[in-house]
């Protein structure tokens, strides 16, 4: 038996941060800026026939018995981060990013959008004229 | 019985189309993709004779638009994403009530096999993921596919795993390769082609590569085992006219002037 690895296992600084773990960094502040009334998921299918990686960034309304609303999904290859393709059905907008700086900036786009707004603030009436 | 109808309206202006067939038959449940008429004159149109409403102030989806009679308003949101709107449609006397899927996938025109592929895949699996959440497999799935029910994203066992035989979807699950799966009914088969009543299909469109159909049927209804019981059959129909219009050419095809290129579909559900 031999006694000498073969793994060629890259360095943590060689390894790309991947779409979801961007987007969870995101999702965190949802909840802090909305005393809790809503907050973000990230939620990430692994789809072993396509070959596709689908992320999705849901906001959820946990006093509207959970309803969840997908604001924007990245897609891409099992095997590779970049390319990635960032898709917001509410704004219209679907997008190919080759980097984590190129999907962060359609994300901010998105997430600023008047769309997303109305949204959130359309969740949050609800939610809290539950709360009254 | 509760009567759906589904009409892809392409953005055009036919809210009174639209009032004249859920008059017409008595549709409980309106269900709209790129629908772009303002809210306030659609429910007009639709208040003739009964209340509707949106079931939610807060579950809008930017694809699908729904309406309900208000005395039959027991829809509740659960989740919208970006191809699927979906609903559990609560029943009396403490069933378990019907998880509705109301759906619009992307164009063929627009993306590839591989991509379409991908895109019914992921449905399945958010579809599962609801199904698990609610504890049970009542679940109908209607929209514009933009599938026809024998592409690949419909009936591979990766994809919808939609079969056209009712026996066959009776069996309720299928392994392949240690993997077990449940079975959609598609009733929409039985719509196919010139010997169906009504047309050979939902949408028109003559194209100029060499595989062309003519017709296809992207607008459908699929069925989980546990509803085929419930679904009569003969009340499932691709709409043609209204007591004042047809929403045909006079050569048969869909007038997108008048109407939609797409046909609406209606069914019921025993409830």
């Amino acid at each position: 038996m031999s006694n000498t690895s073969l793994w060629n296992i890259p360095k943590r600084a060689e390894t790309t941060r991947t779409p979801t773990t961007a987007l969870k960094e995101q999702a965190v502040f949802l909840s802090r800026q909305t005393n809790r009334l809503l907050r973000a998921d990230v939620n990430r299918l692994i789809l072993t026939h396509s070959g596709e990686v689908v992320v999705s960034l849901y906001v959820v309304a946990p006093s509207l018995n959970e309803y969840a609303v997908e604001v924007l999904e990245v897609r891409h290859n099992l095997f590779e981060s970049y390319p990635s393709v960032v898709k917001s059905s509410i704004n219209d907008i679907e997008r190919e990013v080759f980097s984590e700086e190129e999907l962060m900036d359609v994300v901010a786009t998105i997430l600023n959008s008047k769309e997303i707004a109305n949204i959130l603030g359309s969740l949050l009436s609800e939610a809290q004229s539950g709360n009254a | 019985m509760m009567t759906f109808l589904f009409w892809n309206i392409k953005g055009n202006p036919v809210q009174r189309l639209i009032g004249d067939i859920v008059e017409m038959h008595e549709v409980d449940i309106l269900i709209l993709s790129e629908c772009k008429i303002d809210e306030a004159e659609l429910i007009e149109e639709l208040n003739r004779e009964c209340h509707f409403v949106p079931p939610s102030s807060f579950a809008t989806h930017a694809k699908i638009s729904i309406y309900v009679r208000s005395c039959k308003n027991w829809l509740d949101p659960l989740r919208n994403t970006s191809d699927l709107s979906i609903w559990h449609l609560e029943e009396p006397r403490g069933n378990e009530g019907v998880l509705l899927v109301a759906a619009h996938m992307p164009s063929k025109r627009n993306y590839g096999d591989e991509d379409l592929r991908g895109f019914a895949e992921r449905s399945r699996v958010r579809i599962e993921k609801a199904e698990l959440e609610l504890g049970h497999k009542n679940t109908v799935v209607v929209g514009d596919l933009n599938m026809n029910p024998f592409d690949e994203g419909m009936v591979s066992f990766y994809g919808f795993h939609s079969v056209m035989d009712k026996r066959v979807a009776l069996r309720k699950r299928r392994v392949l390769r240690h993997e077990s799966r449940s079975f959609f009914y598609n009733p929409m088969w039985s719509l196919l082609g010139d010997e169906s009543s009504g047309p050979p299909g939902t949408f028109y469109y003559n194209s100029s590569k060499s595989r062309n159909y003519f017709w296809h049927m992207l607008d459908q209804v699929l069925l989980r085992p546990d509803l085929i019981h419930r679904f009569p059959e003969n009340e499932l129909k691709i709409i043609t006219e209204t007591p004042s219009s047809s929403l045909l050419k006079d050569s048969g095809i869909p007038n997108s002037t008048v109407a939609s290129d797409h046909l609406p579909i209606l069914f019921k559900i025993a409830m």
